[in-house]
């Protein structure tokens, strides 16, 4: 059964092969710096059989083989970890990507100006100025969820998702904005694309964003943006990263 | 070496026991839906309990043999199953030669059959290859059929005898789940409910996950959580009040509160439940699962035992070697018994 702790953290059992280690219910970047030092000590300090940690916003889910270990001991484990006060602080790496804002890449980019009252060099600059922080990834392959966002660009999220969403579309929702790794559908306002390939196949899937990065955009032409796409089919490294 | 060519591919694919570590990108592990029956096929082929099958939804599909002789096997939901024109049974290893035609009809009973390959599946190394579509639906740690695909096969060992094994028989117990972790969601009277419920898989369900048809599971705050992780076998409450169990090729991360968990034993046995066919559910504890986690592991792990050799006819009895044939030539020989 799970613990009943009104407290974070607290472990919530997920069946016989997982637990969630919460610290809290909200988006919130301290509570998602916690979430990704616990997953960092895990890595320092494995405990055999654990799988895998899945970093989420507001909470670690380890998934773990019940042959190998049991629930009280990987919750014992994790929650010494959690309140150790030697805590490893995150640490995430800048990157700077680009991204073009014409129509042509960001299909709902003049629909979201007209909506917020911005105009298409007013919605850039507001889109380009934070340093955004990337608390999880998910939902499709490397689907990278971006919290940072200029309030002024709040919109709550389209009323049917819509398929076909192009890879490394950068779309924005619900007080988020979100990087795509593959096509796929999605609730969001498309608003640019970045041509940098940020899933690469091969030898073992590839993804050049991480939970815990901090993110810069900046626009960049059409022009720019069919070179750098060829560039990076070529196989180029594209993504600058400042640290 | 030989090939199994893919005619039609129904809703195949090939399945082990998933990949791990690649759940923070998004990508779930996949693998088999019902372990138990990968497992069972794999010992009637000499194969280690996770080696990779095929795995076989519950529409028709047929593949043909190319090369050969091979040697398979089937286990899983019950259904019919040809080679060419010979109806052939799931539970005995089957010898299958160069152009022969496997058949597999619609599933009866279950959804989900394994077919396994003495000497295993060699076409394509999963570690290194990807599916071909990337549009973040299907799972990338599959091999999806399509028509016209083709797997290379080892080719069957020289010996003729077939293996037997007594397939584990469709129980009717309950789904054994641990309740959470979100049950601070809902009140005691909803979560009895949902535990009393008598519920169906709807049609509308698949590797991804299974709705579930039955009462209307209300909240006791509100639906929308800050997305958390998600486990196989998690019960999630959408919206509307109905139940999702999600399965091998989930999401990662979920925004629904989840009621309950089915246990790793049981998914399986979940997975196999037909459309339409009633489904109740029972609580237990994490103590009591974690048992029986182990004792499934335990019953996986013993399947090769249970193994027999098929019994050939028996030569005391001559009008049974001559039904069979398998005197060939040599029935005249021994007209005067028959006499």
């Amino acid at each position: 059964m799970a613990l009943a702790h009104s407290t974070y953290p607290r472990a919530l059992a997920c069946g016989d092969s997982g637990v969630s280690i919460e610290f809290g219910d909200r988006i919130d970047i301290s509570i998602n710096d916690r979430v990704l030092a616990l997953d960092a000590s895990l890595s320092a300090t494995p405990l055999l059989g654990i799988m895998e940690t899945v970093p989420t916003y507001r909470a670690l889910m380890i998934h773990y083989d019940p042959v190998e270990v049991s629930y009280d001991r990987v919750v014992g484990h994790a929650l010494s970890l959690a309140t150790d006060e030697a805590q490893p602080k995150a640490v995430g790496r800048q990157l700077k990507i680009p991204v073009c804002y014409e129509a042509e890449f960001g299909i709902d980019v003049d629909r979201v100006c007209g909506q917020l009252g911005l105009t298409r060099n007013q919605l850039i600059d507001a889109h380009t100025l934070p340093e955004y922080r990337v608390f999880m990834l998910g939902f499709m392959p490397g689907f990278a969820y971006l919290g940072g966002i200029d309030p002024a660009l709040s919109l709550p999220r389209c009323a049917k998702p819509r398929q076909g969403a192009p890879a490394g579309t950068i779309s924005i929702a619900a007080g988020q904005c979100a990087v795509h790794a593959v096509e796929g559908p999605s609730g969001w306002h498309w608003i640019g694309r970045t041509p940098i390939p940020t899933f690469q196949d091969g030898a073992g899937p590839h993804f050049a964003i991480e939970p815990g990065d901090k993110i810069r955009f900046y626009p960049i032409a059409p022009h720019e943006w069919r070179e750098m796409k060829c560039a990076g089919l070529a196989g180029a490294d594209l993504l600058e990263r400042v640290c | 070496m030989p090939t199994l060519a893919v005619i039609d591919a129904g809703i195949s694919s090939i399945q082990g026991l998933g990949r791990y570590g690649s759940q923070r990108y998004g990508i779930a592990p996949g693998g088999a839906m019902d372990r138990y029956a990968l497992g069972e096929s794999n010992a009637l082929t000499g194969q280690p309990a996770g080696a990779a099958a095929i795995e076989i939804g519950p529409l028709p599909a047929r593949f043909r043999v190319m090369g050969g002789p091979i040697r398979i096997a089937f286990a899983g939901a019950d259904r019919d199953i040809y080679i060419d024109d010979r109806a052939v049974d799931r539970g005995t290893s089957l010898h299958v030669t160069d152009g022969e035609i496997v058949s597999v009809r619609g599933a009866r009973e279950g959804q989900y059959t394994y077919l396994s390959v003495q000497g295993g599946l060699h076409g394509r190394d999963e570690a290194q290859t990807p599916p071909k579509d990337l549009d973040g639906q299907s799972n990338r740690n599959s091999w999806v059929f399509r028509n016209d695909d083709r797997v290379a096969v080892l080719a069957a060992t020289g010996g003729q005898l077939e293996r037997r094994l007594r397939l584990a028989k469709r129980s009717s117990l309950p789904i054994r789940l641990v309740l959470g972790p979100q049950l601070d969601y809902f009140s005691d009277e909803v979560v009895q409910a949902f535990l009393a419920g008598a519920w169906t898989v709807s049609h509308a369900s698949n590797r991804m996950a299974y709705i579930l048809d039955g009462p209307r599971v209300e909240f006791k705050k509100g639906f929308d959580i800050v997305s958390d992780g998600i486990v196989t076998g998690h019960i999630q409450i959408s919206g509307s009040g109905q139940p999702i169990a999600v399965l091998r090729d989930r999401g990662t991360i979920g925004g629904y509160p989840k009621i309950a968990t089915i246990i790793s034993s049981d998914i399986g046995r979940f997975a196999q439940t037909s459309v339409g066919q009633d489904l109740r559910f029972e609580a237990v504890s994490v103590l009591e699962a974690q048992v029986l986690a182990r004792d499934f592991a335990f019953e996986l792990a013993n399947l090769k035992p249970k193994v027999e050799a098929v019994n050939q006819p028996s030569i005391t009895s001559v009008r049974a070697l001559l039904a069979n044939n398998v005197a060939g030539d040599a029935c005249n020989a021994l007209d005067w018994h028959i006499a």
